[in-house]
């Protein structure tokens, strides 16, 4: 139902066809110690997409153009060629300017809907590398641009980007007298900032399952806190009868079929998990401590999580059933947010250091650790799904805000500025 | 024989009450009577609305009308200590001194009062990371609701719930208001 009026609303992609036969990848790429493409960057044109009667460059340059752009330059496997100004952009004139490739774009309207050509020529040979043919509504402009960048990376890497997937927050903008938050939804880049809850209380760190469909969160009511799930556009909503108090920090497993968070009983919070359909809630830690903060690792087979046990908050890793529990993070005098990379290799966390908070990043195998410098505090890591960047919030511009980082450091960008925005959480499937 | 004997006891227990009556009277007996106050007019020292010593616990007339509105309800028991919040240190759910004695005066105001049920909200500073604040704020509720209990209120009647860093009572980042932060809240319900 969701599926099919998501499909609907979003986009009508025409069955995309092929001009010419699919020139093999021209390149090797490696991978870094980040997991990240080390092949040198391709270099690319992009030109302003011709435009063929009535469609008018205002119509086209925000809704498609940018979000192009701004995928492309994320790809990391490509860098973009300016090109001289004055001169009409052609393979020729790219070349000239030092680009292997030239991305010819023209959009045309056909009825209601719009039609778009890309074509990826090579400038040397003037060979078509690749040639696809997209079709939406207007309103659907901005996906066809994330999903002609996802075209170009499968293309050359046999593996979308991150431009199709989703990234759910808490925002504070709908604050009148005291302060609300409700659950957010954008896309990658931070575009198309739109609402899906409206408890009009406190709704606070939501999770996506696996499949993109739901997102499970915590909402306050009078008295009791309790967890729901919602659809990825809003809609009707389904509260878990967990039978425990405070229900905070819910993720969904790696399989989507459990939902991992933090439940009370008697004022001691310890790691429960639930099956997502709201079934049997179980306790997995014992310990009269406080524990908060449950993640999966990607493979679905150990959590992680906070405990005071040892005096201050640590992370500790057990294996899913609940044995096994051990402490990872020595680092730091108070450790918090826990998140497993997606290929299992690294846990990002909060990490308190000289009274501010900064993103720690360790090495699962090796327990080496290091520190995404920033001003200010830095909370609450959720890493992109194809592990090449992390979303977190900061408050290092006077409020808190959400930011993309790789794990190195560099390509830092803030996604949001209406209100006060935190607990992003990224989606987990990549192509959709 | 058992009203006689009964009697006999009633006789016995006037006459202790007379010896101990005496033996007190006895022990007060070399004690002046305290001088009278000066008759002259003194302005008073301090202004009529002092504020009442935190440990004082006031006793209200049984013909307080206490109004309807829940939120008017509880700005006056907070303006008038009748329910006083616990305070918290950094990073801790124990009850200090302090956080004993207002959970006393509450729990004396509110069994006199049984119409009423509480929710006892945790808070804490934003220092800490907001999902732990989350847990560290329900056991803080809870370690006051367990010590409401233990002075005979009803468990049924106290709810806990915890607001992590959400709802902060001073938005400052000094030690002051931090401190402010970090507390049981209590709030009235009918």
């Amino acid at each position: 139902m969701t599926n099919r009026k998501f499909t609907r609303t979003m986009l009508m992609i025409a069955a995309a066809f092929a001009l010419h036969g699919v020139a093999a990848a021209q390149t090797q790429v490696g991978v870094d110690i980040y997991g990240r493409s080390s092949a040198q960057a391709m270099r690319i044109a992009v030109p302003f997409p011709t435009l063929t009667q009535p469609v008018a460059a205002a119509a086209v340059h925000e809704p498609f153009f940018s979000p192009l752009t701004r995928a492309i330059a994320y790809s990391e496997i490509f860098g973009i060629v300016a090109l001289p100004p004055g001169k009409a952009p052609s393979p020729a004139v790219a070349k000239e300017a030092g680009a292997q490739l030239y991305l010819d774009l023209t959009i045309s309207l056909d009825g209601a809907n719009y039609v778009v050509e890309a074509r990826l020529l090579d400038t040397n040979s003037n060979s078509t590398q690749l040639a696809r043919r997209y079709r939406s509504t207007p309103a659907a402009l901005t996906r066809i641009a994330n999903t002609i960048a996802n075209d170009l990376l499968i293309h050359f890497t046999g593996k979308p980007g991150v431009f199709l997937t989703q990234i759910a927050f808490v925002s504070t903008r709908d604050t009148s007298g005291q302060r609300i938050k409700e659950i957010y939804v954008m896309d990658w880049d931070g575009s198309n900032q739109r609402r899906i809850t409206s408890h009009k209380t406190l709704s606070i760190s939501p999770s996506w399952s696996p499949d993109g469909n739901r997102i499970v969160y915590t909402s306050f009511g009078r008295g009791s806190t309790d967890m729901y799930t919602v659809g990825r556009e809003g809609g009707a909503r389904k509260k878990l009868e967990t039978g425990v108090s405070l229900n905070s920090s819910p993720t969904f497993s790696p399989d989507g079929t459990r939902i991992a968070f933090v439940g009370s009983q008697k004022g001691n919070t310890d790691i429960w998990v639930i099956d997502a359909d709201g079934k049997s809630p179980r306790r997995l830690t014992n310990d009269s401590s406080i524990e908060s903060t449950p993640a999966w690792s990607a493979n679905g087979r150990e959590i992680s999580f906070t405990s005071s046990r040892s005096g201050t908050p640590q992370i500790y890793v057990m294996d899913a059933e609940g044995t096994n529990v051990r402490r990872i993070s020595f680092d730091g005098e108070w450790n918090d947010d826990a998140v497993w990379s997606p290929d299992g290799e690294m846990i990002a966390y909060t990490s308190g250091v000289k009274g501010f908070y900064q993103i720690r990043i360790m090495n699962v195998a090796t327990q080496k650790t290091w520190i995404i410098a920033g001003t200010g505090s830095n909370e609450q890591p959720s890493w992109a799904p194809d592990g090449r960047s992390l979303l977190f919030q900061s408050n290092r511009s006077g409020s808190w805000q959400i930011y993309r980082v790789n794990p190195d450091g560099t390509g830092l960008t803030q996604l949001t500025s209406a209100g006060e925005n935190t607990s992003p959480d990224w989606s987990w499937r990549l192509g959709k | 024989m058992r009203t006689s004997f009964r009697k006999l006891l009633i006789v016995a227990a006037i006459l202790a009450l007379a010896l101990a009556f005496g033996a007190c009277k006895s022990t007060t007996k070399d004690v002046k009577a305290p001088e009278p106050p000066p008759a002259q007019e003194v302005e008073p020292a301090v202004p009529a609305t002092v504020d009442q010593p935190k440990d004082f616990v006031q006793e209200e007339p049984t013909t307080e009308v206490l109004p309807d509105d829940a939120e008017e309800l509880n700005r006056m028991a907070q303006e008038k200590g009748w329910i006083r919040d616990a305070f918290y240190e950094y990073d801790s759910s124990t009850l200090t001194d302090q956080a004993r004695e207002a959970l006393q005066a509450s729990a004396s105001w509110l069994k006199g009062y049984p119409q009423y049920g509480l929710i006892v909200e945790g808070h804490c500073d934003e220092r800490g990371t907001e999902q732990y604040n989350m847990a560290l704020g329900e056991r803080r509720a809870y370690a006051a609701k367990e010590y409401l209990v233990s002075l005979g209120i009803d468990a049924a009647r106290v709810q806990t719930q915890s607001f992590g860093e959400e709802r902060p009572f001073d938005s400052g980042t000094t030690e002051a208001a931090y401190a402010k932060n970090r507390r049981a809240h209590l709030v009235l319900t009918r």
